[in-house]
């Protein structure tokens, strides 16, 4: 790299931790064992793979460490709760999702459709939310197999009352599965799978969440390792089939590197996310508070609905999100767009249409998204220069406030 | 994705974003020729305008001295747009020769451009051809009578049958543009054209980008080989999808039946099972014969679980599910709200799944800590009094 970057795109991905790199590298050398071998060399390799199910079991407040199943990625994670739930209850054919899935979620449930499967795409409101009365009007009890809702939205950072709806959904049926795409806020928000409840009044109460999935590299861990959490005795099937590892529920030789250092980063986490929560909080106030008073023309998508304190999606009306993505790059400030011409289908947002935010709007979205490794200083960069990037932009535009199409 | 962009490209558009001398961003007020393509739904949208060197003798003979633009779209857009106006001015041609700039000159000039921005050359090289019919039509020129209809041909192309809904784009056009710009595939007419880009329901549709695809290559080749008319896809004016699915499908549809005079399909006659006649029994089964969609809030859903349904109460009367719905309605009128009220709250029935009662609380009751407890305590147990043994009250 030529010239430093500024790095505010971490809902795509992260930086991996030191700690995490330090924690991987025995893995990469002389413990390189295979976890399911039986000499006395491999055995240091099987006990860290153990004590890593443990520890995250601990994080997550798990009532059993064999809740906890390793995967590839999230998407892996998703496919497997959705094929696999389906397989081990055919009597049901009926599904519940939201229109802003990820695709990891969204074309899965496009597949089931086509193997005949009914599904419910919730939509959202202007600001990014479901109702709970559509919600509740969807669910079919004896005869829907899954409600599938993510925790935290990657684009906009607007956040699902998950815990409430898997309380309504058992309670309306208890053999109705519920699943979260928790990608976005796994390290970020505290909760507790655990039956028994919250150790403390911090974390979310999940006891009615029957599977979580989550990714390594959203929280400074390597890509490739993913997270599933399956509550003890759930209805569903393996996909991956050919070992006898994970409790036969996933084979494939353990990724023992990639799941190291998943639980050295979820250590880190949940050390520090308090405290991280709310530097990132206060710094989301700052720098759309500043946004709002330096651009005309200009909205928080999904600002009046409860967010990710790292998430800043915003729309200047007028102007093109790739063109603003390579003006902000020429500055080493790497951030995101809904717009056209950066998702590789010449359509915008499927999240942002959903909210209807409008068309003039729609193509100028610029997604920030922050770390803990973020600073006031980068943020204040970003503020100097995004306004200016804009002006020029809008100078060149056809369209205007004064000449809407 | 990366960007993929040729240095002569970035270059391009950041002179024209930093606004560096010599470059042609703006609009001519009053200009000889405007011309637009897109529009801010799309994506991307040009406005171009150029100014002449009149010849007064003769306006075919007019010469082409300024052009500028403003556009809407990302960097090659905006790049593709300098490009058009630098080409242009450096010609310093009549409009009429305008005409012979094509979207491949401007890709030449950007040193190439990614497959899936080909677009964005096609926006410069239309608009161009806009602003030269309204040149024409300012200046009396008459195009058509040298064999260029322009003017003709943007009419038709916004008149002809909609193919691509996501983008506006219409038959007429796709046909021009696949033989001028030599397009094989779906996936070069979507680079090119942005067309079946979005949803793509139009890329395989009866009548859709494919079969004029196919029809416009095919009846080339029959032309080169036989010179006989070609066959296959005929365009049909207005809608011709569904016409022609309609007309094939209608020797197949199964017999309709007469009652009364008016035609009524096997579809129809289970809908017509479900009318009040048959409310009654449906309550007294569990209501399993009701549609299950696109009912109002208030009906009682019909459930396949048994314990689900509404079960009557031991040694009670069996509802039917209208009923039932009322009883609960009044009940909560009457008993349970005037007990919220009281305390500064109230409730809303959101939803009834059979024996499910989904509740809404409001105002004092929403952020009360024990509203749990007020429902359960209150709301279901009186429900459960007056109306049914089964009944289960959930929170929303």
């Amino acid at each position: 790299m030529e010239k430093s970057i500024i790095y505010a795109d971490n809902n795509a991905t992260t930086c991996v931790a030191p700690e995490v790199f330090e924690a991987m590298k025995p893995f990469f050398g002389p413990d390189y064992f295979n976890a399911s071998s039986m000499y006395p060399a491999a055995e240091r390799v099987s006990k860290e793979l153990k004590l890593a199910r443990e520890k995250i079991a601990g994080f997550f407040n798990a009532d059993s460490e064999n809740e906890i199943l390793f995967t590839s990625c999230a998407t892996e994670s998703n496919n497997h709760v959705i094929f696999g739930t389906a397989a081990a209850n055919p009597a049901r054919r009926h599904i519940i999702t939201t229109m802003v899935e990820h695709p990891a979620v969204l074309m899965v449930c496009k597949e089931m459709e086509r193997r005949g499967y009914r599904v419910t795409y919730l939509p959202v409101d202007r600001q990014g939310n479901l109702s709970k009365a559509d919600f509740v009007r969807a669910l079919e009890p004896g005869n829907t197999l899954l409600v599938t809702i993510m925790h935290a939205n990657n684009e906009t950072g607007v956040k699902f009352p998950i815990q409430d709806l898997a309380r309504i959904t058992k309670e309306t049926d208890p053999e109705i599965l519920f699943h979260t795409d928790a990608t976005q806020s796994v390290s970020k928000i505290p909760f507790s799978m655990s039956k028994n409840g919250p150790k403390t009044g911090l974390a979310a109460d999940f006891r009615n969440i029957d599977f979580l999935s989550c990714s390594g590299h959203k929280f400074h861990a390597p890509k490739g390792v993913g997270l599933l959490y399956m509550r003890r005795g759930s209805r569903i099937r393996p996909i991956l089939i050919g070992g006898h590892q994970e409790s036969g529920r996933r084979g494939g030789t353990e990724n023992i590197a990639y799941i190291v250092g998943t639980a050295a980063a979820l250590e880190t986490a949940f050390r520090t996310h308090f405290e991280d929560y709310g530097k990132l909080a206060e710094l989301q106030r700052y720098f759309e508070s500043e946004l709002l008073a330096r651009i005309p023309d200009v909205e928080i998508n999904g600002a009046g609905a409860d967010r990710m304190p790292n998430t800043t999606n915003v729309s200047c009306h007028f102007v093109e999100g790739e063109a603003i993505l390579y003006e902000l790059s020429e500055y080493g400030i790497c951030a995101s767009s809904g717009s056209a011409c950066t998702s590789g289908s010449l359509e915008p947002s499927h999240v942002l249409r959903a909210m209807k935010v409008p068309f003039t709007a729609m193509h100028g979205s610029t997604r920030f998204s922050f770390s803990r490794y973020n600073t006031r200083e980068e943020v204040d960069r970003i503020l100097e220069i995004f306004p200016d990037i804009i002006a020029r932009l809008r100078a060149i535009s056809p369209f205007s406030r004064e000449n809407q199409h | 994705m990366a960007w993929e962009y040729s240095e002569k490209t970035k270059q391009l558009f950041l002179d024209a974003v930093h606004g560096k001398p010599g470059t042609h961003l703006g609009e001519i007020q009053n200009a000889d020729g405007f011309g637009e393509h897109g529009s801010i739904a799309c994506g991307d949208s040009l406005r171009f305008t150029f100014r002449v060197e009149k010849n007064e003798a003769d306006p075919t003979l007019d010469k082409i001295v300024e052009a500028r633009y403003l556009t809407f779209g990302c960097t090659s857009a905006i790049a593709a747009s300098e490009a058009l106006c630098v080409i242009l001015e450096a010609r310093a041609c009549t409009p009429i020769e305008a005409l012979k700039i094509t979207n491949q000159d401007i890709v030449d000039f950007l040193e190439g451009l990614p497959d899936q921005k080909i677009h964005c050359s096609v926006m410069g090289a239309e608009a161009l051809e806009a602003a030269v019919a309204d040149w024409a039509a300012k200046r009396g020129v008459d195009l058509a009578g040298m064999g260029i209809h322009l003017q003709e041909q943007l009419e038709e192309e916004e008149e002809g049958r909609l193919v691509c809904k996501c983008f506006n784009i219409t038959e007429p056009f796709l046909r021009r543009k696949i033989k001028e710009l030599n397009l094989r595939t779906t996936a070069q007419v979507t680079a090119a054209l942005k067309a079946g880009g979005a949803c793509q329901n139009c890329l395989h549709a009866p009548g859709g980008i494919q079969d004029i695809l196919d029809d416009v290559w095919a009846s080339e080749r029959l032309r080169v080989q036989t010179a006989q008319p070609a066959g296959g896809y005929v365009p049909v004016p207005g809608n011709a999808a569904p016409a022609a699915a309609a007309s094939s499908a209608a020797p197949a549809a199964p017999q309709l039946v007469q009652i009364d005079g008016a035609p009524v399909s096997a579809g129809n006659e289970t809908a017509s099972a479900g009318t009040p006649q048959g409310f009654g029994n449906a309550g007294a089964d569990g209501g399993g014969a009701l549609p299950i969609f696109g009912q109002p809030t208030l009906t009682p859903s019909p459930v396949t679980a048994p314990a689900a349904s509404p079960v009557p109460a031991a040694g009670g009367s069996a509802l039917s599910p209208y009923q039932f719905m009322k009883k609960i309605e009044e009940v909560i009128e009457n008993m349970v709200r005037p007990v919220l009220l009281r305390d500064g709250g109230d409730c809303a029935i959101v939803d009834i799944k059979g024996n499910l009662i989904y509740v809404e609380l409001r105002g004092a009751c929403a952020s009360c800590s024990s509203a749990n407890v007020t429902l359960k305590n209150l709301v279901e147990t009186t429900l459960r009094q007056q109306v049914q043994e089964d009944i289960r009250v959930i929170q929303v």
